[in-house]
């Protein structure tokens, strides 16, 4: 309760408050935008916040991401197109809605929903982020790796792509992290003589090509297909009677979107699909699921926005990132010179109740938003896609070379543009490979560090009881969708021989 | 041409979808299977071209294991994902629109463009050719667009943010 007080108490400061004001709106904006994701939107402003403090950069970023969350799901309702993946599965429940004249309701609900979940979300990172942190105080590097590992591993159960393509996508991102030069010998590996990567490839413009240049190549692909647009009309609270029905829906889906984000790796998007399932599930009326039921809205959109504070949990309390968008965030962290982990809850309390503050007021700002302006703001979406993209990518293209005004680079984003668009092609994600790019250091040093601990013993990792348990939820991680995915099936077989 | 049709998600966003069209799904898990194999035979031989280390330095672990060790599991997933597609029946291959090259081929004249002629002019060129590529006629707007939003960009990232950029031949005009 105090940490949250003095989280709000930050924002009395108006600069700050004008800065998650913007990144609200800038969030609800992008979010609401086909094809521009808050994880994209956040790696294209990374850039511009280097030169801010810590503390409203990092704000900013927040904001953006809780905003963008919220902001998918006007689209998803009104045009049928999730204007980012987490509100893919509101689309299901949402255009119908819209279709038969029911628009301002499903946004009323969307909102409010999106809004509870936020702010759940908010209260469950206040709690839980300094509890892990403190946890994390006894970790050594053998723990460190183990963690790191299991975080990888989570890969495997991200809905986008299949487990085994997460996977090596990790692995690749790992791989690049280790261009540059070797830390305990000073060797240069992947450096082609090239003294500009003898530091690495920056992680950056990999972000942003990877999402924004990725991302342009794919709308280059679909520029015949015309959204079907139905008329956004009056947002509306949601009736007592609709509240009446969706409560239980929304309370379970904040406790499954909060779990699901804490996970590292599993992001909106999972958290909004099992929120969608599990909201039919339990529903009295699942015949209208699919058809425009009101539960089928307030299941994902508490969920997701339930997963974005959650997701903020692993990467504050151990620099392990719960979502793409988290991975961003940990980026800029690491820009500003700050390490995630628990001696950030010990030195920089400031900046920590800089972000739970403008994660709450960003939820709060976007309820306002969503009533009141979801009309206005669904209007984005006439902005022509031959000015829309071009824009992106000039500043995709300026922001990369901004970092450290390096033309190399520029030439970085671009190929892991190309590079994105045809990992895409063959169905790799592009989350994983950013998720091992930032993780790859980590991994790497601690392994090295273990070793050197250790003489060499690998053995000596299985007598550390933490490392242990976290190896063991390695192997929940990459062999959990297939065991799982195996039980189902035995159960469901039983079933039908019972029958 | 254009159609009504609403986009699925594999053109979205290249996310697999349900109704068959993920493009490259099956037959094209062989051909990344050899690629990876391929990629990784060529970062093994570059981990054997990195320098001797110093002796004072030797008790650590080697700078080649890791990588290594990356490259047998990156080579042991990529065998995995070919068993995995065999005995599936191959689907249809979507090939990619022109478009895409033709966008691609923007991009990387953008970027060599920055670095021969600048960032400005780099930018008003690419703010007029992408649009009138992507079948955009209105020229008034075009040209509006090309000249506004490049001078917003560069003012704010050169006035606000100092930053330096390569400007061509309008450097001796501009500083």
């Amino acid at each position: 309760m105090e940490g949250f007080l003095n989280a709000l108490s930050v924002m009395s400061d108006p600069y700050l408050l004008l800065i998650v004001l913007c990144g609200t709106v800038g969030g609800v904006l992008i979010g609401a935008l086909p094809g521009l994701t808050s994880t994209m939107a956040t790696a294209l402003l990374l850039p511009f916040t280097v030169m801010m403090d810590p503390i409203p950069a990092i704000a900013l970023l927040s904001a953006l991401y809780c905003a963008g969350t919220f902001g998918g799901s006007i689209t998803a309702i009104l045009i049928n197109a999730p204007g980012a993946p987490p509100a893919a599965a509101t689309a299901i429940d949402g255009y119908p809605m819209a279709q038969r004249g029911e628009a301002g309701r499903a946004l009323g609900m969307a909102t409010v929903s999106s809004t509870i979940g936020g702010i759940f979300s908010v209260l469950v990172l206040v709690t839980a982020a300094p509890l892990l942190a403190k946890l994390a105080y006894n970790f050594g590097p053998p723990e460190y790796f183990a963690l790191a590992l299991f975080g990888l591993s989570m890969l495997a159960s991200i809905t986008k792509g299949s487990a085994v393509k997460n996977l090596m996508g990790g692995a690749f991102g790992v791989l690049i992290a280790t261009i540059g030069i070797d830390f305990t010998t000073g060797v240069e590996r992947f450096t082609f003589g090239f003294p500009e990567m003898t530091e690495g490839i920056h992680f950056i413009p990999v972000m942003i090509g990877i999402f924004g240049g990725a991302e342009l190549l794919t709308q280059s692909a679909t520029l015949h297909v015309i959204y079907d647009r139905v008329a956004a009309m009056a947002v509306r609270l949601p009736s007592r009677e609709d509240f009446k029905r969706v409560w239980k829906t929304i309370v379970r889906s904040c406790g499954i979107g909060s779990f699901i984000g804490i996970l590292p790796a599993e992001g909106g998007t999972v958290a909004a699909m099992i929120g969608y399932n599990e909201a039919r599930r339990w529903s009295k009326h699942k015949e209208e699921f699919g058809s425009g039921s009101i539960e089928g809205i307030a299941g994902p959109e508490a969920a997701n926005n339930a997963a974005t504070g959650g997701a903020m949990v692993p990467t504050l309390a151990l620099g392990i990132p719960g979502s793409g968008t988290t991975a961003v965030i940990l980026g800029a962290l690491l820009v500003h010179g700050l390490r995630p982990g628990p001696y950030l809850f010990q030195e920089q309390p400031d900046l920590l109740y800089g972000i739970f503050a403008a994660m709450f007021v960003a939820n709060v700002l976007f309820l306002g938003i969503g009533l009141v302006g979801a009309k206005i703001f669904a209007r984005i979406t006439l902005i022509p896609r031959t000015f829309l993209w071009p824009a992106v990518f000039v500043l995709a293209v300026v922001g990369s070379y901004s970092l450290d005004q390096a033309l190399i680079d520029v030439w970085f984003m671009l190929a892991f543009g190309l590079l994105g668009f045809v990992f895409r092609r063959f169905g790799f994600a592009p989350a994983p490979i950013i998720m091992g790019l930032i993780l790859g250091e980590l991994v790497e040093n601690t392994l090295k560090q273990s070793l050197l601990l250790f003489e060499h013993n690998w053995l000596l990792f299985f007598e550390r009881p933490i490392v242990v348990t976290f190896f063991l939820l390695t192997l929940l991680g990459l062999f959990g969708p297939v065991l799982f995915g195996w039980l189902g099936r035995l159960l469901k077989g039983e079933a039908a021989t019972e029958k | 041409m254009s159609d009504n049709r609403q986009p699925n998600q594999a053109e979205l966003g290249g996310a697999p979808s349900r109704d068959g069209t993920r493009p490259l799904r099956l037959r094209g898990d062989y051909l990344v299977a050899i690629a990876v194999f391929l990629f990784a035979a060529v970062v093994f031989y570059l981990t054997t071209t990195f320098d001797e280390v110093p002796s004072a330095m030797a008790q650590g672990v080697p700078p080649t294991q890791f990588p290594r060790l990356l490259l047998g599991l990156i080579c042991v997933l990529a065998a995995i994902m070919a068993f995995q597609a065999y005995g599936r029946t191959p689907k249809k291959r979507k090939p990619v629109p022109g478009m895409v090259y033709a966008s691609a081929a923007l991009l990387i004249a953008f970027v060599a463009a920055v670095t021969w002629l600048g960032v400005i002019i780099a930018m008003v060129l690419f703010c007029v050719a992408l649009p009138l590529l992507w079948g955009e006629r209105r020229i008034w707007i075009i040209l509006v667009y090309a000249v506004l939003f490049p001078i917003f960009v560069y003012a704010l990232f050169s006035g606000v943010m100092e930053v330096r950029f390569p400007l061509g031949p309008l450097e001796s005009l501009l500083r």
